[in-house]
């Protein structure tokens, strides 16, 4: 007869549970509770299950608005293609000039560099004057010295250390300036303008 | 067990009588609970359809913006200038004439350094230029103005000083140069690109 009423093997489970616990409770022979307080409990829990769906949908809404005002202002801006990354050339123009620039005595800066192998008080102050001042706000680091092959710091009075980015694993880790515009010196020794990105 | 199961039902429901019987049985009490899950069901599928619309408006207002690329442009347009102007670290051949800007370069500066400031006929672009290129052209250790070139659609250049997306990019670039003399100079490119409507929405 349940199962032709559609009453569920659950439902006849908790429903004899429930009469056994009031016979239980009460002392009384096969007594059921009655009408009024069945009412009184299934009123109650539903009470408890719609303040609970309500308090969830007010955080499910709340959870979503601030999802959808994440994604518009901060990831909007992620479709910006900045020219950071992209090739300078003003600097490498300015770095071939310098270069060629001479001394009162004629004599070219990389000319004098190659000699010297350092950065002396006339190239090292015009560098600081062309690439320190026109690109410093541009980059994190700028650096013009000479460089060289292998293992060793790169050092000038005039710009310091050179400025390095990490690139790469542990195995492959690689450091290299975001734009590197290099000059032969010798075989290993070469004049390096090198900008490292902000 | 399913035996003893109903035993006990059955057992319980005779012992009641007729009445709680009924009440147990009776149409109200499964159509009650049918309609509390039709209106769970509704609950639910609202707030499925609710956080599906979510999740397509943070994809299409991710997805449908298009890739602000007003940057490069000017960049590329800098970049396009400064190699006009030189040739092997040496300014290029008659930019200076005695010192100054030379007039002839100054007047054909677009055929010169190959550019055309032309873009789509839309939004109403072919009307107002949506490029501005100003140069100016200094004397490296002194700082004093020998000339200046400004092509394109001077309004743009107002925008620059604006934050926010719908103003234009600007790029200003400085660059050295020394002639043939050992003359050395400061060359300042400004590059403007408007194109609004196309990189921003």
């Amino acid at each position: 007869m349940f199962n032709r009423m559609g009453f569920s093997f659950y439902k006849r489970v908790s429903f004899v549970k429930e009469t056994m616990m009031v016979e239980n409770s009460k002392g009384l022979h096969c007594k059921r509770k009655s009408k009024f307080v069945l009412s009184q409990i299934t009123k109650k829990a539903q009470v408890g299950n719609t303040a609970t769906w309500m308090v969830a949908t007010v955080a499910i809404v709340i959870i979503l608005l601030f999802s959808i005002f994440l994604s518009t202002s901060y990831f909007s801006d992620q479709k910006r293609v900045a020219s950071d990354n992209q090739f300078n050339q003003p600097a490498v123009s300015s770095f071939f000039s310098y270069a060629l620039t001479e001394n009162s005595q004629g004599e070219r800066v990389y000319d004098k560099i190659k000699q010297e192998e350092d950065l002396n008080e006339f190239n090292g102050n015009l560098a600081l004057d062309i690439f320190y001042e026109f690109y410093s706000d541009l980059y994190n680091g700028v650096w013009l010295g000479v460089n060289f092959e292998g293992f060793g710091v790169r050092k000038n009075d005039y710009f310091g250390t050179r400025p390095t980015t990490i690139r790469g694993g542990d195995v492959n880790k690689k450091n290299v300036p975001h734009l590197s515009e290099e000059l032969n010196l010798t075989s290993t020794k070469f004049l390096e303008l090198a900008l490292a990105p902000k | 067990m399913r035996f003893l199961l109903n035993k006990m039902i059955k057992d319980n429901l005779l012992i009641k009588g007729k009445k709680e019987k009924s009440e147990i049985f009776h149409r109200r009490f499964f159509i009650k609970n049918r309609k509390g899950d039709k209106i769970i069901s509704i609950y639910w599928f609202s707030i499925l359809f609710i956080v599906a619309a979510a999740i397509v408006y943070m994809v299409a207002s991710f997805y449908g913006e298009p890739y602000d690329v007003r940057e490069v442009e000017a960049n590329i347009l800098t970049n396009q200038i400064t190699r006009c102007l030189t040739n092997a670290g040496y300014v290029s051949e008659g930019v200076f004439v005695g010192g100054f800007l030379s007039e002839g370069f100054k007047t054909n500066f677009r055929d010169n350094c190959h550019i055309n400031f032309e873009t789509e006929d839309v939004y109403g672009w072919k009307d107002t230029e949506q490029f501005y290129v100003e140069l100016g052209f200094f004397d490296f250790n002194s700082d004093t103005e020998l000339g200046k070139i400004v092509e394109g659609n001077i309004n743009l250049k107002d925008g620059c000083l604006m934050n926010g997306k719908n103003s234009p990019s600007c790029i200003d670039r400085d660059f050295y140069v020394i002639d043939e003399e050992n003359n050395q100079y400061k060359i300042n490119v400004v590059s403007v690109v408007r194109k609004t409507e196309k990189n921003v929405q």
